[in-house]
């Protein structure tokens, strides 16, 4: 009896192995199984469990077709061609608007609109060709015309362009026909194609560019839904995307500001993925719970203590250079970032964003009798008193703060700590009267090394040796040439100890396990959805 | 009586016009503004002029008030800067979300400290009347944000009755809508109660004390009939007082409560706009909260009349 049964048992499973390799039909798996004396709906059961199990892994979902991902920071508007703000760009770039590149998870420049480029020998001119068949969400057709409105508009400081500096080098945008774009530039300029990839470089229709602050229409997989502000942006599918179609149909971005709630929506299935992390510390419960994955993309961004190197005592390079030896940046990655960072030595991080990357963490180390031998060298070895202006609203920053206490003060150094909310940061200590002696700040722009070119810039650094370094550097197409002298002036940034650079954090998202294809932020600040899906 | 109302009103109106000066000159007097967080970490001090031009921030305090509070008396709130949105219609939104989170909580809170406030004063010598007294401080030591957090673990993470956060506007959803009210106006209401409470409960131990009570118990009342006819009356003014402060300051005070539901009410606004200084719709908002807080106080003052025949009589 019992044999019997073993038998009838090892021959359903035989014929869902059949069903399974594709040899037999549904139909015949369900008549083969009713002679083995299996009743229909049970036969229709085992073949529909066999059918999903064989599909678990990384198959995209036709069920689940929209992604809410929590944020922390709010944009303040839509049109990233008007507004500094980062979050701008992290919802609508490469998603809503297009530029004619864009940057791919690595920092790389990839094609967006332009499939490709030719730069002609002696580097000035460069000729895109752009994507055929390419139309507006309001459904008029995309030309090289709208490249040339973009950027004349974005070149005259007339519009405001946050970053209208970008267009520098530029001397002429030209279209000789509807999908050639002719760039000619003042020289070769390295930073420029990479700068194209900005938010502030996206492509806007002259029809619709007025009104982006709040009805956003560009060109990509995505279309603008709604706003509601304070709450959430919800973008829909572009059906009649020129490129490759995405997988999801609605996206949400859901703005919340508190790292708990955070956590608490993700833990309780209100969102999909926690794209920005807040406090790394509590990644522990998420790194550990299988119904998760924890994503860590490259180091990026410059977390670091700028120093008014034009105001007494910091404009003495000894006073600087004690500071810096005062600093375990193994403290600081552990303290604010739970180990998710890397230390860095100058003003570079390393990913391929900035390709001029070189490891300069030996030229400061940590060192408190080389910090205290240098504050007597300088005349102040009875000790010194700074102000830190702090940015309240920046939790590494407040963090910060107290580990850069703590540690200055082992080697005699009173910090005065005034607490500032970012604007008032940005019109005290950012612009003039830049009145500050040190502040904590992640900059996080990527190649921004050239503010060292600029001795208004707010931590006051005058060196004509290194501004020349840097133009000559920008405008040699030779990249070996070119990692060489950009090499030169993160040495002399480091051995002048500028500022004191701490760490490049590692960009982190939490996911949903069978949501994929994601793209974490962080080098680029869009949030690339055209990837993602379910499974 | 029609003459201390108006005379009432004449005064409320005379307040809010001070009220808008004080508001849009503290206001402007905020250090930094929206130019430069509008150029980011890469503005120069020309650009920043030269926004701040094209927005009209340079013209003189005085003319930017006209045009303010002229705006204002048109129904016309202004447009947000940053994100050209007008105002009125985003404060009226944002009034969907923040008005029945405050009068929920405000509910809620009557609901538990009106019997609690009354048992724990009536029997104020008795152990039943200290425990209810004891549990009543122990709620107001608990921080609003901390049992929203606790109750977003409880309800939401682990029970998942209730969502964690977020808010699913009435006309797209109505039993979401109110579904995401619940656990923040639970916990608002709980720590409104616990101070509510308090103050009932010093009302009834107070009126319990007056002639006016010992006389008709001397007449045969019983405790409960006397407090039923003669003190719960005069027990009730300084507790409406109470109230009429707590709605006003539920309806922007919990902006730490937003923040832990990530609801996008008026106090979220108020927060981001004054981080991004976008100033008109802080004006706005704290304008709309004078004016609330004055037309409560109005209301409370109409209340005594009713409550005591003795103000109405005086006046």
């Amino acid at each position: 009896m019992e044999d019997r049964e073993l038998q009838r048992d090892a021959g359903i499973v035989r014929q869902l192995d059949q069903f399974l390799a594709g040899r037999l039909s549904r139909r015949e798996a369900l008549r083969r199984l009713g002679v083995l004396g299996v009743s229909l709906p049970m036969a229709s059961a085992l073949i529909a469990a066999c059918a999903s199990g064989s599909t678990t892994n990384n198959q995209p979902s036709t069920t689940k077709t929209k992604a809410i991902i929590g944020i922390i920071q709010e944009p303040t508007s839509l049109d990233p061609t008007a507004d500094a703000t980062a979050s701008i760009a992290t919802c609508l770039l490469n998603n809503v608007y297009e530029g004619l590149v864009r940057l791919d998870g690595g920092g790389r420049i990839v094609g967006n609109l332009a499939r490709s480029w030719d730069v002609s020998a002696d580097g000035a001119t460069v000729t895109f060709h752009l994507a055929q068949g390419v139309k507006w969400h309001d459904g008029a057709a995309f030309s090289a015309q709208d490249v040339v409105y973009s950027w004349t508009r974005a070149k005259d400081a007339a519009n405001k362009n946050p970053h209208a500096d970008y267009w520098a080098p530029v001397q002429s945008v030209s279209a000789p026909d509807d999908h050639t774009i002719k760039v000619t530039l003042s020289a070769y300029s390295d930073n420029w194609l990479f700068h194209m990839g900005a938010g502030s470089a996206c492509i806007v229709s002259q029809a619709s560019a007025a009104n982006n602050k709040t009805t956003p229409v560009g060109t990509g997989p995505f279309k603008f839904s709604t706003w509601n502000r304070g709450s959430s942006l919800q973008l829909i599918r572009n059906d009649a995307y020129w490129g490759k179609k995405p997988l999801l149909k609605d996206v949400e971005f859901r703005f919340i500001g508190d790292a708990n709630a955070m956590n608490n929506s993700l833990t309780a299935g209100d969102i999909d993925a926690i794209g920005q992390v807040g406090g790394p510390e509590q990644l522990q419960a998420f790194a550990s719970n299988q119904n998760f994955t924890v994503i860590k993309g490259a180091p990026s961004g410059k977390v670091m203590v700028s120093m008014n190197n034009k105001s007494a005592p910091l404009s003495d390079k000894r006073v600087r250079q004690a500071l810096y030896a005062a600093i375990d940046r193994k403290a600081w990655i552990d303290g604010i970032q739970a180990g998710y960072g890397q230390p860095i030595g100058s003003h570079s991080a390393p990913n391929a964003g900035e390709p001029y990357y070189v490891d300069e963490t030996s030229v400061n180390t940590f060192d408190v009798s080389r910090s205290k031998q240098l504050l007597a060298a300088a005349g102040k070895a009875s000790g010194l008193t700074l102000r830190l202006a702090q940015i309240s609203a920046f939790p590494y920053a407040v963090r910060g703060s107290d580990i850069l206490n703590s540690q200055l003060k082992a080697v005699g150094v009173t910090l005065n700590i005034t607490p500032m909310e970012f604007p008032r940061w940005l019109n005290t200590v950012f612009l003039p009267p830049q009145d500050y002696d040190l502040t904590i700040i992640n900059h996080v722009e990527e190649r921004d090394i050239g503010n060292y070119g600029n001795p208004k810039y707010y931590w006051g650094y005058d060196n004509p040796t290194v501004a020349g370094q840097l133009k000559q550097a920008d405008a040699e197409p030779n990249e070996g040439k070119r990692k060489s002298l950009y090499g030169e002036v993160l040495k002399t940034l480091a051995d002048e100890a500028v500022n004191a650079w701490v760490y490049a954090p590692n960009q982190l998202a939490v996911l949903k396990h069978n949501f994929h294809g994601y793209q974490v932020q962080g080098i680029s600040p869009a949030l690339f959805l055209g990837d993602a899906y379910f499974s | 009586m029609t003459v201390a109302i108006a005379t009432r009103l004449v005064a409320l109106v005379a307040s809010l016009v001070v009220a808008s000066i004080l508001v849009f000159v503290v206001v402007n007097l905020l250090p930094g503004d929206v130019a430069t967080v509008m150029l980011g970490t890469n503005a120069t001090p020309e650009n920043v002029a030269a926004l701040r031009h094209s927005l009209g921030l340079d013209q003189p305090l005085w003319l930017r008030y006209l045009q303010w509070a002229g705006g204002m008396l048109h129904g016309d709130f202004g447009t947000s800067v940053l994100s050209h949105t007008p105002v009125g219609p985003l404060i009226l939104q944002k009034l969907t979300v923040s008005g029945p989170l405050a009068l929920l909580a405000a509910a809620i809170a009557l609901a538990v400290s009106v019997p609690t406030g009354v048992v724990a004063g009536v029997r104020y010598r008795r152990l039943s009347g200290a425990v209810l007294s004891a549990l009543s401080l122990g709620g107001i030591a608990i921080p609003a944000f901390w049992a929203g957090l606790l109750l977003a673990t409880v309800f939401a993470v682990k029970l998942r009755l209730f969502p964690a956060g977020g808010f699913i506007d009435w006309t797209e959803d109505p039993v979401a809508a109110a579904r995401s009210l619940v656990l923040p106006a639970v916990a608002l209401g709980l720590v409104q109660a616990a101070v509510l409470t308090r103050f009932i409960r010093s009302a009834i131990i107070d009126v319990q004390r007056e002639d006016f009570i010992r006389t008709a118990r001397a007449k045969g009342l019983t405790r409960w009939q006397a407090l039923q006819r003669h003190g719960f009356r005069n027990a009730a003014i300084p507790v409406v007082t109470i109230l009429g402060i707590q709605i006003t300051s539920l309806l922007v005070g919990a902006i730490v409560i937003e923040n832990v539901f990530v609801l996008p009410g008026l106090g979220r606004l108020l927060f981001q706009s004054v981080g991004n200084r976008d100033l008109i719709v802080v004006q706005d908002l704290v304008m709309l909260l004078t004016a609330v807080v004055l037309a409560v106080n109005f209301l409370v003052d109409l209340s005594y009349r009713l409550l005591d025949p003795r103000i109405r009589t005086a006046s």
